[in-house]
């Protein structure tokens, strides 16, 4: 039985990262870990035993594919793509985060207006 | 640096080395300053202890299910399919570990639990002040060594220890000498032999024929402070002291040679 996508939710970090990093194009792991320290603006560098640790529970999850690439000077090495499955997951995960900076605004404004001086 | 790299990298678990341990090590090649291989070590030793115990795979776990697999040689193959899993060897030795540790941290303790298991519990030896001197000042064991002669004096002792009922009273491990434990003990023990409860032992009491002097027989003689024949509830109260002064080579205990009448001159 699959899990429903709300029973994945929510993403650890690295999980979230790269998600992320996938859900653009295919990526090769150093590439992906390249692309989260881009993302982060250089605050989240994953390590290959971090990145690699968490494709694998990834690929069995069914939230990432390896992609096989015939001929060409990267042939030797492994990419990785985003599944259906997977991009659903990103997708709520990112509806949540919304839900919560949404939810995160209105209440800091409304402090704001409590707390502001009359 | 890269060798231990790849140690640490050889000691996950086969199927994620097997599918992962080329790139990581290329990662590893392609990080440039010495900080940055560093902490890629500290990252490998991190995702070691993840895939050991906390991402269990089952055996025969098979390996590149996801779409397009690709098929490149294994950079860390094995061929000891038929050996347990190295996880299962080192977590056993973990566990088996630990639960040493526990069990003689447990006995050491002297818990409860070492009887539960086994039924007996570790009790460690009571030691009165005068034994723990004893052992403190003689730290290796000696193996007493007697000669013909002394086995002679250790019979006869036999003998006046039996008769003597101070001394039989006193020797309560029959070894036919008194050690300092048993010293300790004289004023109670020597209570016992007060039949008719006048408060003293007299020379009948104490072993002798009535009217036999006391002064001849070296225990009763000390014991008997102010030589009036009757070891008197006072000498008694003392009789650690005075049956001390039998000691000549401060050994803390009164051998034979010491407490038998004329056994000195032997």
């Amino acid at each position: 039985m699959t899990k429903k996508h709300s029973e994945r939710l929510p993403l650890a970090p690295a999980t979230l990262h790269i998600l992320l990093a996938l859900a653009g194009e295919e990526l090769h792991g150093y590439g992906i870990m390249q692309e989260v320290e881009r993302q982060s603006g250089g605050c989240y560098k994953l390590g290959p035993g971090t990145l690699y640790d968490n494709l694998q529970r990834l690929l069995g999850e069914g939230l990432v594919e390896e992609v096989k690439r015939a001929g060409g000077e990267d042939s030797r090495r492994r990419y990785y793509r985003l599944s259906s499955l997977g991009r659903g997951v990103l997708r709520e995960e990112i509806a949540r985060l919304e839900g919560v900076v949404r939810d995160g605004r209105l209440r800091l404004g409304s402090t704001k207006t409590r707390t502001a001086p009359a | 640096m890269r060798t231990l790299y790849v140690w640490l990298i050889g000691l996950h678990p086969r199927h994620f080395r097997e599918r992962f341990g080329e790139d990581m090590t290329e990662i590893f090649d392609d990080a440039g300053s010495r900080g940055r291989r560093a902490s890629l070590l500290a990252d490998a030793l991190v995702s070691l202890i993840r895939q050991r115990w906390l991402r269990p795979q089952p055996r025969g776990h098979a390996v590149g299910h996801s779409a397009g697999h690709v098929t490149a040689g294994p950079a860390f193959h094995i061929i000891d399919d038929a050996l347990p899993r190295r996880s299962a060897l080192i977590n056993g030795a973990v566990v088996t570990f630990v639960l040493l540790a526990l069990m003689v941290f447990a006995i050491g303790r002297n818990t409860r639990f070492p009887k539960t298991l086994f039924g007996t519990r570790y009790a460690p030896p009571v030691f009165l002040p005068m034994d723990r001197a004893v052992t403190e000042s003689a730290p290796t064991e000696e193996v007493e060594m007697r000669s013909p002669g002394q086995d002679r004096l250790y019979a006869i002792a036999g003998l006046y220890f039996s008769v003597i009922r101070v001394l039989a009273i006193l020797d309560t491990d029959h070894d036919r000498t008194l050690s300092a434990a048993e010293i300790l003990k004289a004023p109670t023990l020597l209570v016992t032999l007060d039949k008719n409860h006048d408060g003293k032992l007299d020379a009948v009491e104490c072993g002798l024929s009535y009217g036999e002097s006391l002064s001849f027989h070296p225990v009763l003689n000390a014991l008997d402070a102010d030589h009036d024949d009757e070891i008197s509830a006072t000498e008694r109260a003392i009789s650690v002291d005075a049956l001390k002064t039998l000691d000549k080579n401060d050994d803390g205990v009164l051998h034979p040679t010491e407490v038998l009448p004329g056994a000195g001159v032997i």
